[in-house]
């Protein structure tokens, strides 16, 4: 009777590295001919609205087959339609109608070329969420022997150059007796918190910017129009910090799920912020009401830049090192009341 | 003069939150002279090395640097850093001596706070740490504080079962020849304490780590004395002993034993600490057997009662200072492979368990990880056929080269049958070959500082 795995001598070398698609994690541990298979206990439900919330913020693979299905449909008949035009135009001799046929193909080569993009651009995000996924998945594991391969892809894909001192770095405090969820908060804490760093300033940037603007600004609608050009703005920096390439479809649904999480998730945090909130706020409606609409549309872009951040980073916050409203709000106040106490 | 400056200046740092004393708890051969070994010298190199990625401070090189101070209590020997650095960087390293007394060190840590309210006095705060080194064996008597001759006689006899009662059959041999009521007879007392002691010293090699009182087995100065000649009776408590019996003199012996000896050692060095580190060599009653997981288990809980758990306030903190939090680390976890390494938490788990109640209704915080304070070996993988396995690399004690897979860690303990069929063999491993100036290869010695200095060094 063995249970475990007993001690093996060896006689070759030991190798630092080992080939990555032998799956080490596996292990023969019972025999299996008096295998005791344990009734399965329902484990207590998560808050539905937590689930919810993150099927809102990270889209699932939907029934794609329809729309797959009716795309192919629609694509096919159209092509048919098209061949047939053209037929028809040639034996007709209709060289104008051929003209016009050759025109608007033309442009919809370009118009399915710019859908196409999108949707691969699409795929990206998504892929980013699986990333985000697979690192949490990492992180409550105690795995060996897949974090440095998942963080090198990570800063691959992320665009971080080997050569960049932090990811050195990084590289040199790894250890083989490391877990993977040591590694990948090494990874988290010395090269993500990098790119933090630059988000950070560009969240607080474009958050002053137009709290500035709006503070200036005496239109309504001009308002509006420059905190969603400013904002637009933010989040493309924001992806592009953390190496993520974002089409406009996939901007504006990061945007709108952006809106749609801080709606949810918003409300309780900002029960907590609240009283921080309203004090500044309060600072703010002495100077003057309109700095007060600035420092309050600051604020929430600045939220809105926080949000973006968590959902663009390779992995989750760690409650210690996640940026915090109040770092970025003490100079939205500052910058607006430079700009209207004089 | 000199002392009452010295005890402003102590009470000044614990009011500052500046001040830190670390319990290094754990059994005889536990590694608690390594691990101390270890975390001086690694902190001693934070400001030339960076090989502590895991502990926040470094990694932000927010830390300065570190130098050791004298200490304060002058009675208490040095502890041993050079003598043991020495062992272990020479051409043939060795493990540092184990402990026969008691020593202090003391580090003072420069760094550069994140708190606003320490940053208001300066750019850079100070932490000083004070770590004490003492024998194991000792720790166990800790528990005879409260107990009274009678009971503590009641514990030994009920503990003799199994294995132990055949060690303890020359002893209860002689003790049944020993009449209690009898006038006093010191050389008889004498020879059966000495078989007691034998019977002790013979626990300790069969892998048994309830070994009581513990200085019969380590009596540092007190060899010979008899305070140190006394042993478990069996007797009724109600009936009044005589004044010159054999049993009085016992009660008297164990009397002064508890006062003098444990009470004093208790005082000195474990009344004030605010933070606790268990050392556990979960390997080594893996080798020997089931009985002495067990003896390893309940002589853990036994020790969690001798110290002072709860939440730490300000006023706490300055007056009756308690442990606010407490790492259960199993150490030697370089002599498995990596994979194996959550495996040997778990197992660590379930050895601490009893443990782990005790403390845990204080509602402080703890915590178990796996960690190898020196590293003595290199972890690979060997390649065979298609497959690659995890291995490690070193020299064994015995002084010979050695690549091995060392076998699996049970994640919960097997039964009492295993061992009668096959048993668990892990290798003890010599340190590894060092240079001179580097800080010592260790496994997650960062994380665990992490844990027990972490939130002091914000």
């Amino acid at each position: 009777m063995s249970e475990f795995k007993s001690k093996q001598i060896f006689d070759q070398p030991l190798q630092a590295e080992h080939e990555p698609q032998v799956e080490l994690t596996a292990q023969v541990q019972f025999e299996t001919s008096e295998k005791f298979v344990p009734a399965a206990i329902a484990e207590p439900q998560e808050q539905a609205s937590e689930q919810q919330l993150e099927q809102v913020i990270r889209p699932r693979k939907g029934r794609k087959w329809l729309a797959t299905g009716l795309l192919a449909t629609f694509s096919g008949l159209v092509a048919w339609q098209s061949i047939d035009t053209v037929l028809q135009a040639i034996l007709s001799a209709d060289w104008l109608a051929l003209s016009w046929a050759g025109f608007v193909s033309v442009l919809a080569a370009l118009g399915l070329g710019a859908i196409g993009k999108e949707l691969w651009k699409l795929r990206g995000l998504r892929n980013h969420f699986s990333v985000q996924e697979q690192s949490e998945a990492l992180l409550k594991s105690d795995s060996v022997g897949q974090g440095k391969a998942f963080c090198q892809k990570v800063a691959k894909q992320g665009g971080i150059v080997p050569e960049s001192p932090s990811y050195d770095r990084w590289l040199n405090g790894l250890n083989p007796s490391h877990s993977d969820a040591e590694i990948l908060e090494m990874y988290d804490a010395i090269v993500v918190a990098e790119q933090d760093k630059l988000a950070t300033q560009i969240v607080t940037r474009h958050a002053t910017e137009s709290a500035a603007l709006v503070a200036i600004s005496p239109l309504a609608v001009a308002d509006m129009l420059l905190v969603a050009w400013r904002n637009f703005k933010m989040i493309d920096n924001l992806a592009q910090v953390y190496g993520i390439e974002l089409g406009y479809w996939s901007r504006l649904k990061l945007f709108k799920c952006t809106l749609v999480n801080m709606a949810a998730a918003g409300a309780s945090e900002m029960a907590i912020d609240a009283g921080m909130d309203l004090m500044s706020m309060d600072l703010a409606g002495k100077l003057s009401a309109r700095a007060g609409q600035g420092i309050g549309v600051g604020i929430l872009t600045a939220r809105l830049g926080i949000k973006a951040m968590s959902l663009l980073r390779p992995m989750p916050w760690s409650p210690d090192r996640a940026v915090k409203l109040s770092a970025i709000r003490k100079q939205i106040a500052l910058k607006v009341a430079e700009l209207t106490v004089k | 003069m000199k002392r009452i400056k010295q005890e402003v200046n102590d009470f000044l740092h614990r009011s500052m939150d500046s001040h830190v004393r670390i319990a290094v708890t754990g059994l005889s051969r536990a590694g608690k002279t390594a691990f101390i070994t270890s975390l001086v010298n690694q902190l001693l190199h934070t400001s030339t090395h960076h090989q502590l990625p895991l502990l926040s401070a470094t990694r932000d090189r927010r830390v300065i640097g570190a130098k050791r101070e004298p200490q304060t209590n002058m009675m208490v020997p040095r502890f041993a850093y050079d003598e043991a650095m020495l062992q272990l960087q020479g051409n043939e390293p060795n493990w540092p001596e184990p402990t026969r007394d008691v020593s202090e060190i003391r580090l003072a840590l420069k760094y550069k706070p994140n708190k606003k309210s320490k940053k208001l006095l300066s750019n850079t705060a100070t932490l000083h740490l004070d770590i004490i080194d003492y024998p194991g064996e000792w720790l166990l008597d800790l528990p005879l504080l409260d107990m009274d001759f009678h009971q503590w006689s009641q514990s030994q006899f009920t503990a003799l079962s199994g294995k132990r009662l055949e060690l303890a059959k020359p002893w209860l041999e002689e003790l049944d020849k020993v009449d209690l009521q009898a006038e006093v007879d010191e050389h008889l007392l004498q020879s059966v304490a000495q078989s007691y002691t034998q019977y002790l010293h013979a626990c300790k090699e069969h892998g048994l780590h309830w070994v009581q009182p513990g200085r019969f087995v380590l009596p540092g100065e007190l060899e010979g004395a008899p305070v140190l000649q006394f042993f478990p009776c069996r007797f009724d408590p109600e009936h009044k002993a005589a004044r010159d019996s054999n049993l009085a003199m016992m009660k008297a012996r164990y009397h002064e034993y508890q006062t003098k000896v444990v009470k004093a050692f208790y005082k000195h060095h474990f009344s004030t600490f605010d933070r606790q580190i268990v050392l556990v060599d979960c390997l080594q009653p893996l080798n020997t057997g089931y009985e002495s997981f067990m003896d390893m288990r309940g002589a853990l809980e036994q020790l969690m009662h001798s110290f002072r758990y709860g939440r730490s306030s300000i006023v706490k903190r300055l007056f009756a200072p308690r442990i606010d939090k407490v790492l259960f680390a199993a150490t030697k976890a370089d002599h498995v492979t990596p994979d194996q390494h959550s495996n040997l938490v778990s197992l660590l788990q379930q050895m601490v368990h009893p443990a782990w109640q005790t403390a845990s209704f204080e509602n402080i915080e703890m915590n178990c990880l796996s960690m190898a304070s020196i590293q003595a070996t290199q972890t690979g993988y060997i390649a065979n056929g298609e497959q690659s396995i995890p291995a490690i690399q070193g020299i064994s004690l015995s002084g010979e080269p050695m690549t091995v897979y060392p076998g699996e860690v049970p994640k919960k303990l097997p039964s009492a049958d295993y061992w009668q069929s096959k048993g668990f063999e892990f290798t003890a491993f010599k340190p590894m070959v060092n240079q001179q100036d580097d800080p010592l290869p260790h496994i997650r010695m960062d994380k665990a500082l992490e844990y027990l200095l972490g939130d002091k060094l914000k």
